[in-house]
């Protein structure tokens, strides 16, 4: 007798379907597994027989073969053994296969026959539901994260013992909750901080246009801080881009929202000592890296100049292309990772410069440090702003506070979307050159400005063309419908060189 | 041999250093004579081992085939006697007996001054040496400096504008550029004036050779001015040389909290002159002023009302963007495009990220 149970496993962030069957015929007692397997999955046999066992079932001596199709997708993870234990339970006359019909199968199985949660449940129920199936056997422990989806029909399992019980009452639950309006809400707020004006204005630039923003500035000054609180000022995230986020924190069982709407942008600051593959991703099991757990959110690196430059250069390409692929022999792995980056570095090795009062460093060992960062990643950052900081204390309150802020994200952040509606971006951030040609409108002389600013310092095409980028967006902010000299000198200030 | 050979033999013996040529200078009376001394003479004078160098060293040959390969470099040697040798520093003690130098030797009729400081100074230190070099140098008062960072380059930068020779005093070879950031002012100082050093080419920047040079540089100036000097400064070994070779020091004052002014600062309280406008040196050196007036109408291009602001409000500090919010009542916009039309005028500068000065041009 044969049948066959629809699972699916992962590659990177896709979810592919596979066929697990199992066939069961009289011969000499046999147990054998096929189909590209990863070590994980084919242990899955000795857990699924035990377990099977001390649910009370008693497994006929049988040539047993259990294969996953297809045979060219490598299968890994610990998913396989319930689709396998249901399929040799339908196999043994126990369950009924017209209940599994058009349903997909995950789980991991103790030999008790307790029945465990998997990491990377919303890919896969994403992916199954793109392709018509909408019943899902999960483990219960998944259960938190799966209702996140809408319109599918979710049966929660504990053990086998359970999943009969529950398959014969038709227990099926669809508590999908629709709760998408997000209220920003944080513990932190711009209000903390006082005075920076420049500071907060320029981060207010950087959150409505997505531009990557670096702050530099001596020790203590409030560099982090500026760069926590850009989070609570960030355009809220829509119900698809929330899915594309909790569904990377599922693969890697990070998961801790029990609901969509509590899936906020992510924040990742990693420590200036990760190496290329904890930033990238990778490892001889890939899993993502910090680049792609800040997917849509801000990955922030602190103390910007003492992370290894070749960790810092590998962050070039996924900057331009919103995503990584990694390569192993058995295919390539595709995470997503379009995150804003946020840089603190202080400007100098001391950190004091310009405080000459304090900082004794050389003009060489100043260009030095700066130095350590390479010109390749320098020309990805829009905005950069000194972080002064002082005489903040008796600094009175000023109108930035992140609700004020946020509500002039989210306006300048509607005018882009009109004017790039038909584009496929909805960022300045992301305008090409050709682009800019398009979409931006010069008053007269704004860009004759521009011009007369570069004769004067060294010229280069690409600093023109973020300094326009940024431009754009401070007209945005403005409600202003053209690029005026005012916004190009303003983007002139904070430019990166 | 000519007797410039003789003296540059002279300053080239391994192991006979400044003292010791003094001394055989005074015995024997010329260089010639030294030469041509026989070893009973000598061994007075010499220990063994640099008396058997010396004897070495006695190839007429070889030492016209040196001097033309300095010739060749491009290189000058002047000694004690020599025409083009700087007047005020024969009057010092410890004079060195020849110099190198790439370039040409000046008028020394002319007065000189020498402008001294720290390396790493502020952007107003910078500013400031830049000015008092182009205003002397303005008015054909030779400049002498280190070429060092800071302060150094500064003044050889403004005094490069002006018309009066520029003078560079290194711790090294003349055919070493150090430090090596400084190769544009290297290459214009050799057209303008001259690189000069004591040590023979090739010889590397050691440390030591350092304050030994200062003493030349405050040597040939009249008058010397510092510009900034912490506490414990190298430029105060210069001044201290300066004042026992009877210069005349000028000091710049800073402000009470500047750890960068306080050996400035020090040096007026301990009776040094206080430089608080050009008319102070040039009264010491009896300078013409006549076309000083003429020049210092330098803000003549026109400034709308916002940048006057805006310039009014800088300093030769630089100051940060938040400071020039608070202390001028413009709308942040404003401010932004009045600064960029500053710099494009080249009437401010940005030092560092958000930090603006005004400039002394």
């Amino acid at each position: 007798m044969y049948n066959s149970i629809i699972s699916a496993t992962l590659i990177g962030i896709e979810a592919h379907l596979v066929n697990v069957e199992v066939d069961m015929s009289e011969g000499i007692p046999f147990f054998d597994m096929t189909g590209f397997l990863a070590t994980e999955v084919k242990e899955a046999g000795s857990r699924v027989k035990t377990a099977i066992k001390n649910s009370g079932f008693l497994i006929p001596p049988a040539r047993i073969t259990v294969n996953i199709s297809p045979a060219n997708i490598r299968k890994s993870g610990t998913g396989f053994d319930l689709p396998i234990a249901i399929a040799l339970l339908i196999n043994m006359g126990i369950l009924n296969e017209d209940n599994f019909n058009n349903s997909l199968v995950v789980g991991e199985i103790s030999l008790g026959g307790k029945i465990g949660p998997i990491k990377g449940i919303l890919p896969i129920i994403l992916e199954a539901k793109k392709r018509g199936i909408n019943r899902f056997i999960i483990p219960k422990d998944n259960y938190y994260e799966a209702k996140m989806i809408s319109d599918i029909y979710i049966i929660p399992v504990e053990s086998i013992r359970n999943i009969l019980e529950i398959i014969y009452s038709e227990n099926t639950l669809n508590i999908y909750e629709d709760s998408t309006i997000n209220e920003r809400k944080y513990d932190i707020d711009f209000s903390d901080i006082k005075g920076c004006k420049t500071e907060k204005r320029a981060s207010l630039i950087s959150a409505c246009g997505l531009h990557n923003i670096l702050y530099v500035g001596a020790p203590g000054v409030g560099k982090t801080m500026l760069a926590k609180r850009l989070l609570t000022i960030l355009p809220s995230l829509s119900y698809e881009e929330k899915l594309e986020v909790a569904s990377i924190y599922s693969i890697v069982g990070m998961n801790d929202k029990i609901n969509i709407s509590d899936v906020t942008r992510p924040f990742r600051n990693p420590h200036h000592s990760i190496s290329m593959s904890g930033l990238i991703g990778g490892g001889k099991y890939p899993i993502p890296g910090e680049i792609s757990l800040a997917h849509k959110g801000i990955l922030f690196l602190d103390e910007l100049t003492e992370f290894m430059p070749r960790s810092l250069d590998a962050l070039r390409q996924p900057l331009e292309d919103k995503k990584i692929v990694l390569s192993r022999t058995y295919g390539k792995l595709k995470y997503p990772a379009d995150f804003m980056l946020v840089g603190a570095m202080n400007p100098c090795q001391c950190g004091y410069y310009p405080d000459r009062n304090k900082c004794h460093c050389s003009d060489i060992q100043i260009k030095r440090y700066m130095g350590r960062i390479s010109k390749a990643f320098i020309d990805r950052i829009d905005i950069c702003v000194a972080v002064d900081g002082k005489n903040v204390l008796n600094e009175s309150e000023d109108e930035y506070s992140s609700e004020k802020m946020a509500e002039m994200v989210d306006a300048a952040v509607k005018i882009q979307k009109k004017r790039y509606k038909d584009s496929g971006f909805t960022y300045n951030s992301q305008l090409s050159a050709k682009e800019i040609k398009k979409y931006c409108e010069f008053e007269m002389g704004a860009l004759e400005l521009l011009d007369k600013f570069f004769a004067k310092s060294n010229f280069e095409m690409r600093t023109a063309h973020k300094t326009i980028k940024v431009a754009q967006t401070i007209a945005d902010l403005a409600k202003d419908n053209k690029i005026r000299k005012k916004h190009i000198s303003e983007a002139l200030n904070y430019r990166m060189e | 041999m000519e007797d410039i050979l003789y003296d540059y033999w002279f300053c080239n013996i391994g192991g006979v250093g400044n003292v010791t040529r003094n001394k055989l200078l005074d015995e024997f009376g010329s260089t010639k004579m030294v030469y041509e001394a026989n070893n009973m003479q000598l061994e007075k004078y010499l220990k063994p081992a640099v008396l058997q160098a010396f004897l070495e060293s006695k190839n007429e040959d070889k030492i016209a085939l040196k001097y033309e390969d300095l010739i060749k470099q491009g290189i000058k040697f002047v000694s004690y006697f020599s025409e083009e040798y700087p007047t005020n520093l024969r009057n010092i003690y410890d004079y060195p007996y020849g110099l190198y130098f790439k370039g040409n030797m000046t008028d020394f009729k002319r007065k000189t001054v020498a402008i001294v400081g720290a390396r790493d100074c502020t952007n107003y230190g910078y500013e400031m040496a830049k000015y008092i070099g182009e205003e002397l140098s303005g008015r054909g008062i030779n400049v002498v400096s280190g070429m060092a960072k800071g302060v150094d380059r500064a003044a050889h930068v403004g005094c490069l504008k002006g018309t009066g020779a520029a003078l560079a005093v290194l711790g090294c070879g003349v055919d070493i550029c150090y430090p090596r950031e400084n190769i544009d002012i290297y290459m214009e100082i050799q057209k303008r004036g001259a690189i000069i050093s004591e040590y023979p080419p090739g010889s590397k920047p050691l440390a030591g050779y350092f304050p030994v040079r200062n003493r030349i540089i405050s040597g040939m100036a009249d008058a010397v001015i510092i510009i900034e000097a912490r506490e414990k400064s190298g430029s105060l070994i210069t001044i201290d040389q300066a004042l026992e070779q009877g210069r005349e020091v000028f000091a710049l004052p800073g402000r009470f909290t500047d750890s960068l002014s306080k050996g400035t600062n020090e040096l007026i309280k301990n009776g040094a002159n206080i430089i608080t406008d050009m008319q102070d040196i040039f009264d010491f050196l009896g300078a013409n002023l006549q076309d000083f007036e003429e020049k210092n109408k330098k803000i003549n291009i026109s400034l709308a009302k916002n940048e006057k602001m805006v310039y009014s409000c800088l300093d030769l500090l630089p100051k940060n963007l938040n400071d020039i919010f608070k202390e001028c009542q413009l709308d942040y916009d404003e401010i932004h495009e009045a600064i960029i039309e500053l710099i494009i005028k080249g009437l401010a500068v940005e030092t560092s990220k958000n930090y603006y000065a005004k400039t002394m041009e």
